[in-house]
């Protein structure tokens, strides 16, 4: 059993929502398998992570990960009662409407933490054009997801407003439901814990430069208790710092300023260069050689 | 808007409930498609919960009119608003609700469960109606372009399907097959059912709009007919929902239909 997943930065184990989700599931249950951080999901067939293999299988969605685990016995939810499992289904349905589409804006939409966080961190982890391509492909699917909780909103203002209203929503309905237990149920964790984890510990450990949905969280001390006492329980190892990328504002700003324009500067002598010897050839000022 | 003005609104917002409340909603007969009746049902169902006067006025083009684009929409007043969520809490705002004896961790477990039937029911209707060849092609081209003439009829279908295939694809169901939509209902009616356990409604010993909703779906979904009946057949294996339908429907519809 392997899984390949996105690597982690920041003390999150890994940088995706959905990694960390699958990798939490497999410290909860127990599972022994290997799990390998990488940096290229265009390396693998599947083209995204995570990516979960097993014998013969190769799967990339979650719930299909989970069912097979389910079959190979390693189980979250064995615990619960019927009632608390139908309670599970809905609070993830909620969660997953609420804190997907939060964490997307936070991470691909805001304009300040696009710009200095996400993009740099993706065009340093990723290689050269690979990471334009991917960086494209994820903020386009970001601005989908948005459109389709939020249609009609073009205005970032008014969808920042609308996105603030539902993360207060989204955290005061988790730390009532959580109230003073280590998990959700209990004292062990289900797999409504993995899923929780996996969308708050990035919204608060991330170094975000727009602090507003990092400010809110903080408001709920509950909910800030909870991420670091799963991180004890089961991430001891992980180190608080960045790997990748610092935030500092001005450094950032320079360090772009210099690399954009050198970008374009070398595509523009490329284009140059290749027209003036199109239409050198094309006057037969220059001979090309036949080769027969 | 001036400050007055929105005072002026609050305080219209929080006057009586008048007697001349419309509630838009395309042709039932032949125009309505099975994800639109589920939620204007739903809506009424409501409303009839909340013991409110409405005439439900049916529009061709209820759609259009309606600010969200989406089906039924109430005009009250001064207001129009569109959708089960905001009309229930545009009710709730004239002190008229479902849920004022229940605990704050009740009202986030109902707001889950609207949440789930919304996403899973929900979005199955829409699958079935859009994305599934057969119902596409006999049910839901003729009903929906009806309206439009000739080519117009065409075009509207066409755009619309677009747009719906676009929004299920984004939400990752598009890529289901038919029998992972079946499973999938079916999960959402055990969970139900589980959380039912029994009682006569999910929340204490009266409906709230959950209920509401539930009905609205779920009645809709064994009373439409379908060239494929798998998914009323889905249902119809949850005695206990049904029980609960039928209860709602002879309480506030004064009516009873064999499912």
């Amino acid at each position: 059993m392997e899984v390949i997943a996105w690597n982690g930065d920041y003390g999150l184990v890994s940088i995706c929502p959905d990694c960390i989700r699958l990798i939490t599931y497999l410290k909860f249950a127990k599972v022994p398998a290997e799990i390998h951080y990488k940096r290229n999901p265009y390396w693998f067939s599947e083209s995204r992570f995570p990516i979960f293999r097993t014998g013969r299988y190769a799967l990339t969605q979650y719930s299909s990960i989970v069912e097979q685990l389910r079959f190979m016995r390693y189980s979250l939810d064995f615990g619960l009662s019927c009632k608390n499992c139908s309670e599970t289904l809905a609070l993830m349905c909620q969660c997953t409407k609420m804190l997907e589409p939060l964490l997307e804006y936070t991470l691909w939409l805001d304009r300040s933490n696009f710009e200095q966080l996400t993009r740099p961190w993706y065009t340093k982890v990723m290689p050269f054009l690979l990471n334009v391509l991917y960086i494209k492909r994820r903020q386009s699917k970001a601005r989908d997801l948005l459109e389709v909780h939020f249609p009609n909103t073009e205005d970032l203002t008014t969808l920042q407003g609308y996105v603030r209203n539902m993360a207060v929503d989204a955290f005061s309905m988790l730390s009532t439901r959580l109230g003073k237990n280590d998990y959700f149920y209990g004292s062990s964790p289900s797999s409504l814990d993995c899923m929780v984890y996996a969308y708050l510990a990035p919204l608060a450990k991330i170094p975000f430069p727009s602090k507003e949905i990092q400010d809110l969280l903080k408001t709920y001390p509950t909910l800030l208790k909870y991420v670091s006492r799963i991180d004890e329980a089961y991430f001891s190892g992980l180190r608080d710092d960045h790997v990748y990328l610092k935030i500092e504002a001005k450094d950032k700003q320079q360090d772009e300023s210099s690399s954009a324009p050198m970008k374009t500067k070398l595509l523009a002598l490329t284009f140059v260069a290749l027209a003036l010897l199109g239409y050198a050839v094309s006057n037969n000022l220059v001979s090309i050689p036949k080769i027969v | 808007m001036s400050l007055y003005d929105k005072i002026q609104l609050e305080m219209k917002a929080q006057e009586p409930w008048p007697k001349d409340v419309r509630l838009f909603q395309p042709y039932e007969v032949e125009q309505i498609l099975l994800p639109d009746n589920a939620n204007c049902l739903a809506v009424q169902t409501f409303l009839k919960m909340c013991n409110l006067e409405y005439k439900v006025d049916p529009r061709p083009n209820a759609e259009a009119m309606s600010p969200t684009g989406k089906v039924p929409f109430i005009k009250c007043g001064a207001f129009i608003i569109a959708e089960m969520e905001p009309i229930v809490q545009f009710v709730g705002g004239k002190g008229i609700t479902l849920t004022e004896s229940m605990s704050m961790e009740d009202k986030a477990d109902m707001r889950a469960y609207m949440t789930l039937v919304n996403n899973v029911l929900g979005n199955a209707e829409m699958y079935i109606c859009w994305c599934d060849d057969e119902t596409y092609r006999e049910v839901t081209k003729a009903r929906y372009g009806s309206i439009y003439p000739w080519p117009l009829n065409h075009i509207q279908v066409w755009t619309k399907r677009s747009e719906e295939l676009k929004r299920l694809k984004v939400l990752g169901w598009q890529q289901k097959t038919l029998e992972e939509v079946y499973n999938d209902v079916e999960t959402c009616c055990q969970a139900l059912t589980d959380r039912l356990d029994k009682n006569d409604f999910f929340f204490g010993s009266k409906p709230t709009e959950l209920e509401a909703l539930i009905f609205g779906h779920l009645y809709t979904i064994l009373t439409t007919p379908l060239p494929n009946s798998a998914l009323a057949d889905t249902v119809k294996n949850f005695p206990e929902l049904i029980n609960l339908i039928k209860r709602i429907e002879k309480t506030y519809f004064k009516r009873e239909t064999n499912h």
